[in-house]
């Protein structure tokens, strides 16, 4: 067996650990989004409309990019111990595991983009219709197809990057904390956790007392720019590779820790 | 024969706690080793260094006559079965054994299969709903299956009742005869295991203090049994030297370094001092106890 089938069976073997959480995450979103609504007959017309028309508006879900970088940090956290731990049981160097972590974040990220831009379908399918029967109206649909075709390709272009980019970022926040509490344990933890968890007080006073800070934030949300979503979507690739580098330098000869 | 795996001088530390110190060795392909020491000897410190679990401080390893460390085509011809949980509690085991046959190229499903009914092990039971004695057999399970050209196992009878025990031995024994190749067992039951081992590694406080075959090691020393007096008397004037004695009144039982001189052996017959092949496991005993020095060292 070569070293990159090695690789693409770790890749495998990580995305089929995910698989399952994937599929009920996105059932209990569809549910608590969608199909309870639906059940109750409930209208959402006049209700906040999430994804507003328009082509400068953006045509994926910011629910569903919400609720999935949520969802990808705390995986990416979760599952990396045990994820690691039994490929090293398959007799797999960190080198094949680090490989097939940025294979399996890559392609996890694509996929949770996809589904943002179609949930952004379905917010506009479900603000605006009351019955299952009004979905079979042809002149509904077109009015909701409308909006992807009117979009501008640079600005299509600048949404897909920022999405992808937020969902590649926080899956890999996730995994470079787990990998630095595989390698130092409880000490690292608990001040990660510390630190992340009163990050919404402390960098917001930081933002107000510290002009270099204030500008920087202002800076990478893409403040002043030509296009917000491209600069954003860029500058969180940056951070990605970032988190890249650094989940490499925790996962060099990471011994084992069961 | 050809070395499978050459260890020179290979140290390891954690924290102030030397775990390995300066240990070297070269295993012969087609044998079954046996792995032994005290708790905290460095056995398993020494399997998860063979296996870039862990990393040494020093020395080197070579596996199959390739550096050994992070080498992931000398990797895949290992499997290592640890003592400790290393896979998903929420895993099925027949899902567990589907990634090991994608994992080890040599990987025998239909075997796999089989060792499962053999040992009653049910393949629908996720891994957190097994007793400590059927996670053992899953991992014998997925070592046996493996057919690599080295499988190590660390405990594998940990939790087995006499009868898996029993089963595990004469499976293994069966299995090497069919396909034969390394295998290092690393065990505390020693008496049970002594006779599928074809060569013992001693680990003392993380320095080897034996390697050799069974055989051979039993063959050093000797019990002599008999009356007090006359063992004490034969013991002083052919300086003897003594790895062990256990005294019951007037009785005592003393393991002696052998060979034994020819005239010694005459007396022996004469005085009625009875000679028994020493256990493996009470050579062990005596030569990890913390005051004894290495089996050579003693009998030089």
């Amino acid at each position: 067996m070569s070293a990159n089938h090695r690789l693409l069976r770790c890749t495998r073997y990580l995305l089929a650990s995910v698989f399952k959480p994937c599929l009920v995450f996105l059932g209990i979103y569809l549910l608590a989004a969608y199909g309870l609504p639906l059940l109750l007959r409930v209208t959402t017309t006049g209700s906040i409309t999430y994804t507003p028309f328009g082509p400068n508006s953006m045509i994926s879900s910011i629910v569903f990019l919400f609720a999935g970088a949520i969802f990808l940090f705390v995986g990416g956290y979760a599952g990396f111990r045990e994820d690691y731990n039994f490929l090293l049981a398959m007799s797999n160097t960190w080198r094949n595991q680090y490989g097939a972590a940025l294979l399996r974040t890559a392609a996890v990220a694509a996929g949770f983009t996809a589904v943002s831009f179609l949930m952004g379908w379905f917010e506009r399918l479900f603000n605006q219709v009351v019955g299952l029967s009004q979905i079979n109206d042809p002149g509904v649909i077109s009015t909701y197809v409308y909006p992807l075709n009117g979009h501008q390709p640079y600005s299509l272009a600048g949404e897909i990057l920022l999405v992808f980019a937020a969902f590649l970022t926080v899956f890999l926040f996730g995994q470079t904390a787990a990998v630095f509490s595989y390698r130092w344990g409880a000490r690292f933890t608990v001040a990660f956790w510390i630190l992340f968890g009163t990050s919404y007080i402390f960098l917001p006073i930081m933002t107000g007392t510290s002009e270099g800070f204030r500008r920087f934030a202002m800076w990478f949300l893409g403040e002043g720019g030509r296009d917000t979503l491209i600069n954003v979507g860029w500058h969180l690739l940056v951070v990605s590779a970032l988190l890249i580098a650094l989940t490499g330098l925790g996962m060099r000869r990471l011994p084992q820790n069961a | 024969m050809n070395a499978i795996l050459e260890i020179e001088a290979l140290s390891k530390s954690y924290g102030s706690v030397e775990a390995l110190k300066s240990l070297s060795l070269k295993l012969e392909e087609g044998k079954i080793y046996g792995l032994l020491g005290r708790n905290g000897a460095g056995k398993t410190t020494l399997l998860n260094l063979i296996t870039s679990r862990l990393y040494a401080g020093s020395g080197s390893i070579r596996l199959f006559g390739q550096p050994g460390v992070d080498n992931q085509k000398a990797l895949e011809r290992i499997c290592c079965m640890p003592e400790k949980n290393l896979f998903p509690p929420a895993m099925r085991v027949r899902e567990i054994l589907r990634h090991a046959a994608s994992f080890y190229p040599s990987f025998d499903r239909d075997y796999a299969e089989a060792l499962c009914q053999r040992f009653s092990l049910n393949p629908q039971l996720k891994y957190k709903a097994l007793s400590r004695g059927y996670e053992s057999i899953l991992r014998v399970v997925i070592g046996l299956s493996s057919h690599s050209d080295l499988t190590i196992f660390d405990e594998p009878v940990l939790g087995l009742d006499a009868a898996g025990r029993d089963l595990f031995y004469r499976t293994l024994i069966a299995d090497y005869s069919e396909k034969p190749r390394t295998f290092i067992i690393s065990t505390h039951l020693i008496d049970e295991s002594a006779d599928i081992f074809e060569d013992a590694i001693i680990l003392k406080e993380g320095s080897l203090i034996a390697m050799d075959s069974v055989e051979n090691l039993r063959k050093r020393s000797i019990v002599l049994s008999g009356r007090k007096d006359r063992l004490e008397e034969l013991v002083s004037r052919y300086r003897l030297a003594v790895l062990s004695r256990d005294d019951i009144g007037r009785l005592s039982a003393m393991t002696v370094a052998a060979p034994l001189p020819a005239d010694c052996l005459a007396e022996l017959r004469e005085k009625e001092i009875d000679l028994a092949p020493v256990s493996l496991q009470k050579l062990f005993i005596h030569l990890t106890e913390p005051s004894v020095g290495s089996f050579e060292r003693q009998v030089s």
